[in-house]
C-alpha cells in the first residue's frame, strides 16, 4: 500500500513535469511519457493487484490532465501492464539491458493502443498519423530520462524489491 | 476448472477490469461535455502547483539572466555593477510589464472590436500527451466560465473550454486532431471545416469550386454557438484537387501562435 501511495505521488511529479516545467523547453513530440516508466515497474517489481490497481489510478491522473476522455488511458496502461507481466514471467527482467527493449516495446504499443482505442470508439483518423509520427521521439526522451532516473536512483529500478513472488507461484499470486 | 480458475485469476481480473474500463470510456464519450468529480477534483489540485511551478521557473530564468550580467558588469566595476544590476533588474520588470501592457491592450481592443463580455485568464499548463493539443488556464467557475466558451488571443482563435473546475480549466486548442470548427473563407464567403492536426490544420468540405487562394484568411461562422461570427481562423498556405474530387484539399495555419500563448481572453457569450 505504501509503495503504491508513493507510485502515485511520483506520478504526479511527473505529471506536473509534463505539463509545466518541459513544455519550457521541449517541443510537444519530445516530451517523455514518465508514466510508462512507473507502469513498467509496478509490472515487474510490484504485487500483482495492488500495481494493477495502482496502474488504473495513473490512467486515471494521465486522462484527467489531457484532452483525453476517462478510460482511454487507464485501458491502454492496463494493456500494456498486464503485457510486460507476461514477458516478465518468460524473460530475466532483471537485466538492463532487457528493461530497455521492454520499455520501448511498451511506449511503442501504448501508442498504437491509443491510437486504435481513439480510432475505433471516435473515429478520429487523423490522430492515428499524429501519434505515430510523435512516438520515435518520445521513445528516445523517454529513454534519455530513465537513463538518469537509473543514474540517480539504481537500487529502485534495477533490484527486485516489491514483489516477493517465486517464479513457480507467479501466475497466480494475488497477495 | 477450479484449479485452471486459480491459476489464471490475475489474468480474468485484469481482463474484466479491462472490459470495464472500455465500457466506462464508451460511457464517458457520450458524456463528454460533462467535467466527472475526478476530473474537477485533480484539476483543482494539480492547477496550484502547476501555476506555482510556471511562476518558480520565470524566476529561476529571470535570476539566471541577472547572474550572467551580473559576471559581465563585475569584471569592470563592482561598485557600478551592483547599482547597474538593481536598475536592469527595475528595467527588466518595467519591459516585462511594458510588453504585458501591450499584449493586454491588443486583447482589449479584440475585445471591444467582438462587443462581447471577454475574461483575461493566464496560461498555466499544457497538455501531458505530446499528440492531444489541449492547454490549462488559471480561471473556472468562480469566475463565472462553463463548459463551451470560446477561448481567444489577441490574433485570433484559441479553442474552447472542455472542462472545467473551481479555479482552472481546461481549453482544447483548434490544431487538436479532435477539433473541428465551421469556417468561412473572410473574401469569398465560401464555408468549410477546419480540422485540427496537430501544428497544421486543414479545410474540409470546401466545395469544389469554391475560389481559395493562398494566403486567404479563414474566419469563423458563427454556426454551432461556440464561436462569434467573423474571428480570424488561419490562413490558407495551398489548395489542391482532382477533377472527380467533390471538395477541395486546403492547408491552413493557425491565426493564433501556440508556442507563444501566455494570455487569452475567455469570450463570456452575452452581448454587452
Amino acid at each position: 500500500m505504501k509503495r503504491c501511495l508513493l507510485y502515485l505521488v511520483a506520478a504526479w511529479g511527473f505529471l506536473l513535469l509534463q505539463s509545466t516545467f518541459f513544455p519550457l523547453f521541449l517541443d510537444a513530440r519530445w516530451r517523455p511519457n514518465l508514466i510508462l516508466i512507473l507502469v513498467l515497474l509496478l509490472a515487474i517489481r510490484e504485487r500483482p493487484v495492488p500495481a494493477m490497481l495502482t496502474v488504473m489510478l495513473l490512467g486515471a491522473f494521465l486522462d484527467s490532465l489531457s484532452g483525453t476522455t476517462i478510460g482511454l488511458h487507464i485501458a491502454a496502461f492496463l494493456v500494456v501492464f498486464i503485457l510486460i507481466r507476461l514477458v516478465a514471467e518468460k524473460l530475466n527482467v532483471e537485466s538492463p539491458a532487457l528493461l530497455v527493449l521492454i520499455l520501448i516495446g511498451a511506449i511503442f504499443v501504448h501508442g498504437l493502443l491509443v491510437a486504435f482505442i481513439m480510432t475505433t470508439y471516435s473515429d478520429l483518423a487523423t490522430i492515428l498519423y499524429l501519434l505515430i509520427t510523435t512516438l520515435p521521439h518520445q521513445a528516445l526522451s523517454t529513454l534519455f530520462v530513465f537513463f538518469i532516473l537509473v543514474i540517480i536512483f539504481p537500487r529502485w529500478l534495477l533490484e527486485d524489491s516489491g514483489r516477493s513472488d517465486h517464479p513457480k507461484t507467479f501466475r497466480g499470486d494475488l497477495s | 476448472m477450479r484449479d485452471l480458475l486459480n491459476r489464471y485469476r490475475f489474468y480474468l481480473l485484469a481482463i474484466v477490469l479491462l472490459l470495464a474500463t472500455l465500457i466506462l470510456y464508451s460511457y464517458n464519450i457520450r458524456q463528454k461535455s460533462i467535467t466527472t468529480f475526478f476530473e474537477r477534483s485533480v484539476l483543482s489540485i494539480t492547477a496550484p502547483f502547476q501555476l506555482g511551478i510556471d511562476g518558480a521557473a520565470s524566476a529561476v530564468a529571470g535570476v539566471w539572466r541577472d547572474y550572467l550580467w551580473l559576471i559581465d558588469t563585475r569584471q569592470r566595476n563592482l561598485e557600478l555593477a551592483a547599482e547597474n544590476q538593481k536598475l536592469r533588474a527595475r528595467l527588466n520588470q518595467i519591459d516585462e510589464v511594458t510588453l504585458q501592457n501591450q499584449r493586454l491592450r491588443k486583447l482589449l481592443a479584440f475585445v471591444d472590436d467582438l462587443d462581447r463580455a471577454a475574461l483575461p485568464a493566464q496560461v498555466i499548463g499544457e497538455d501531458v500527451t505530446p499528440w492531444a493539443r489541449t492547454i490549462v488556464i488559471d480561471k473556472g467557475t468562480r469566475s463565472g466560465l462553463r463548459q463551451g466558451l470560446a477561448v481567444v488571443s489577441a490574433d485570433g482563435v484559441v479553442g474552447r473550454v472542455i472542462k472545467i473546475s473551481s479555479y482552472s480549466s481546461r481549453v482544447l486548442l483548434i490544431t487538436d486532431p479532435s477539433s473541428a470548427v465551421a469556417a468561412l473563407i473572410q473574401d469569398t464567403r465560401s464555408r468549410g471545416i477546419l480540422r485540427g492536426h496537430g501544428d497544421r490544420l486543414s479545410v474540409e468540405y470546401m466545395e469544389h469550386d469554391a475560389t481559395v487562394q493562398p494566403g486567404s484568411l479563414l474566419v469563423t461562422s458563427g454556426m454551432g454557438g461556440v464561436f462569434p461570427k467573423g474571428l480570424p481562423l488561419a490562413r490558407v498556405v495551398s489548395k489542391s484537387h482532382d477533377d472527380f474530387d467533390l471538395f477541395q484539399r486546403i492547408e491552413a495555419v493557425p491565426s493564433a501562435d501556440f508556442s507563444r500563448l501566455e494570455e487569452v481572453l475567455v469570450i463570456l457569450g452575452d452581448d454587452r
